[in-house]
């Protein structure tokens, strides 16, 4: 191993006669030693010739062990099968090569830890007893992975940092092994905890307002069961018993799972108080607005009422004055009584007939129904009542699968559903009841071909005193209520072909059934 | 009653059941009346009468009572006007009786109420009557007067002394004297005050024009 020659293609003297001065002056295997990058010479069967010091390191081998193995035992298993065809093509056509500069290439050290690098490939012909081999120098550049991998580590680090800072988010890891939680500086912040202060899900759920634990339990629950997805999003208010003070925080966590059982729950939580009170205010603001509208409504159709009776009545009163003088002067003016009696008669008949077509007009002549399915319409009752602000309750749904349709009209079903609902949180509220419940249930009466709903709610029920005022128009026991709901509601219901009425013995709450017709 | 014979009830309401009632009713009582259905046809209609009063729908199509009410003020009619509404508004009645109303009453009245109305209308006419009859008495005094006196009247009634009108007028302050007896004796006026009431009753010294 004297010679080598680099152009193979081209023997070229001028060459040829350089690389004799060098190699009288550098030996070939001082300059191969010396070279930084891990270098092997391979004979043309993959046998290891020569392993420079940087590929003993890089390998792990000794240089005697290294000429010992085939090329192809430092190959992961994966690329062995590729790697014995590429050979065979670079032998058929050998010139410099770079190997994988498109994928990543890995070899194996001593240890069989995988090591990435980029392989780049020489030909190098040499002449042996007048013969000339081929063989190859492989270059392997390592690729400072660990480097990489820490650049990517810190610059995710930070980034999730800067999210942190703008989201005011903190940061929780549950244990479900044994029910810690890590908290950091943030969470800890949140949830008025110390510094050294040990956060556990006993703890954790003590903290949650009263009226949102069962929630949260449940979900904990679920993000536990290894069948659902594992990721959970909610929102929830916390209290500080020394403080007195009531926090909404929002969170969204994701559970891992080990095995087929979840083993911890990393997630973040925020302070969401300020957007919930403007959500608040919004919503009262809105439900202001309307009770303003539903008024201003109330007063115009009670001024159209008046003005089309007005009229008839001073007439009525006016001729009834009339035939009484007429009936107490002497001699009595017959015929004035008569005229005026009949004037009030007609005026009478008027009057009716008025507000018989009034009334048609505000109905806006015959209500038009289709086929519902109750059970959606309880459901989306439910989510408009949630969205208007009446959330805080548990709900317990007892529908009756596959029921078969009614026939009514879907915004005044749902309209009353969401009146129902309404003051019933309204009356729990008012009581300060804390776990506050409502059920609805829905079943058929096939005998009466009729669906019946039930809406019950756990407060302090109707009083024995009002009860049989609640559907009169102007009835109310709520402070800035107007008392037309339930009037109104009853009157929709009839006007659907069913009936609304409150159960007077129930004793448990308020009890509210209507029913509708099945199509 | 022959002290409601000669006034005139107008009743101007669009309903017609409304009108025939309160026409029935107010006869009753002896007056005469006129009724219209709406405000236009009355304008057009009605007899230059002083003697009477009108008994007027707020509420009206059309021309409504307050425009009518604007429309009659603007001729100087002095008609007393009753109000009747169906849903009466606290500014609407405060703006008609600011424009002279004689009472606002809501519907479904009662005779006594309207009757009480009329009456203080009738009373309203009589004392309408009278200053109308007083300030003819104190015109038809003052014409007799020649246009010096007349210019001397004026001075007097603003409480100038006989020497600063002597002044003003340049004539002596003896003419001045002969000029105020005459004024006193053609009036009747006994003493200034008198002079003064007949100069206000003739509308307000406008006695040059």
């Amino acid at each position: 191993m004297t010679l080598f020659d680099t152009n193979l293609d081209k023997h070229n003297p001028t060459a040829e006669h350089l690389w004799n001065e060098v190699q009288n002056s550098i030996h070939f295997r001082e300059l191969f030693d010396a070279v930084i990058d891990a270098m092997l010479l391979v004979d043309s069967s993959g046998q290891i010739m020569l392993a420079n010091p940087a590929a003993q390191h890089l390998l792990g081998y000794t240089h005697d062990e290294l000429r010992s193995l085939d090329v192809e035992q430092l190959m992961p298993a994966r690329f062995r099968e590729n790697h014995r065809h590429y050979r065979k093509q670079f032998l058929a056509e050998p010139r410099q090569r770079l190997m994988g500069s498109t994928c990543e290439l890995a070899i194996l050290n001593r240890h069989g830890e995988e090591v990435a690098v980029n392989i780049s490939l020489s030909p190098i012909a040499i002449k042996e007893q007048a013969a000339k081999a081929i063989y190859i120098l492989v270059t392997f550049i390592a690729l400072d992975r660990r480097r990489q991998a820490e650049n990517a580590l810190r610059e995710s680090e930070e980034r999730l940092w800067l999210i942190k800072q703008a989201a005011g988010a903190g940061i929780f890891d549950i244990d479900c092994a044994n029910g810690r939680i890590y908290c950091d500086e943030r969470m800890r912040e949140l949830w008025w905890n110390e510094a050294d202060e040990i956060m556990t899900l006993g703890k954790f759920f003590s903290t949650v307002h009263l009226s949102d634990r069962a929630k949260c339990q449940k979900l904990f629950e679920e993000a536990l069961n290894p069948e659902m997805e594992g990721k959970c999003r909610t929102a929830f208010r916390i209290i500080n018993g020394s403080e007195h003070s009531e926090r909404w925080i929002a969170t969204l966590s994701q559970t891992q799972f080990d095995n087929g059982s979840a083993k911890r729950i990393v997630g973040i939580a925020r302070d969401i108080t300020e957007r919930k009170l403007l959500e608040q205010t919004l919503q009262q603001q809105r439900n202001e607005t309307e009770l303003l509208f539903n008024k201003q409504v109330a007063i115009l159709t009670a001024a159209a009422i008046a003005h089309e009776l007005n009229s008839p009545l001073t007439a009525i009163s006016a001729y009834s004055e009339v035939a009484q003088r007429a009936l107490s002067v002497t001699p009595v003016d017959c015929d004035k009584a008569k005229e005026a009696l009949s004037g009030c008669f007609d005026q009478a008949q008027l009057a009716g007939h008025k507000l018989y077509e009034l009334i048609g007009f505000l109905q806006g002549r015959e209500i038009e129904t289709e086929k519902l399915n109750i059970n959606r319409i309880v459901e989306d009752a439910l989510l408009q009542a949630r969205s208007d602000g009446y959330s805080e309750f548990h709900i317990i749904l007892n529908l009756e699968p596959n029921i078969p349709p009614i026939k009514a009209n879907k915004i005044h079903i749902q309209r009353i559903l969401v009146n129902l609902i309404r003051n019933a949180v309204e009356a729990m509220r008012a009581a300060n009841v804390v776990d506050s419940e409502i059920t609805i249930a829905v079943k058929t009466l096939a005998s009466e071909k009729m669906a019946v709903v039930t809406i019950e709610d756990n407060g302090p029920g109707i009083d024995q005193k009002v009860i049989s005022q609640i559907f009169d128009p102007f009835f109310t026991t709520k402070p800035t209520g107007f008392g037309m709901g339930l009037s109104i509601s009853r009157a929709l219901i009839e006007a659907n072909g069913g009936q609304l009425w409150i159960d007077p013995v129930y004793q448990d709450g308020a009890q509210f059934h209507f029913t509708l017709p099945l199509a | 009653m022959s002290n409601s014979s000669d006034f005139t009830v107008f009743i101007i309401d669009d309903d017609d059941a409304v009108r025939h009632s309160l026409c029935l009713m107010i006869e009753q009582e002896g007056f005469n009346v006129q009724t219209f259905e709406n405000a236009e046809n009355f304008l057009k209609n009605y007899p230059c009468q002083s003697n009477g009063c009108i008994i007027l729908d707020l509420n009206m199509p059309g021309m409504d009572g307050l425009q009518l009410q604007e429309a009659l003020n603007n001729k100087e009619d002095t008609l007393p006007i009753v109000f009747l509404t169906g849903y009466g508004t606290i500014p609407q009645s405060v703006k008609a009786i600011k424009a002279g109303a004689v009472d606002f009453l809501t519907k479904p009245i009662t005779r006594e109420k309207l009757l009480t109305c009329i009456r203080s209308a009738v009373e309203e006419c009589k004392k309408l009557l009278h200053a109308d009859q007083q300030m003819r008495t104190a015109k038809s005094l003052l014409s007799k007067l020649t246009e010096r006196e007349k210019e001397v009247l004026i001075l007097v009634v603003e409480g100038y002394s006989n020497k600063e009108i002597a002044a003003q007028l340049q004539i002596s302050h003896r003419t001045v004297e002969v000029h105020r007896s005459k004024i006193m004796q053609k009036t009747g006026a006994n003493h200034l005050l008198e002079l003064k009431q007949i100069a206000q009753e003739s509308n307000q010294c406008r006695l040059s024009s």
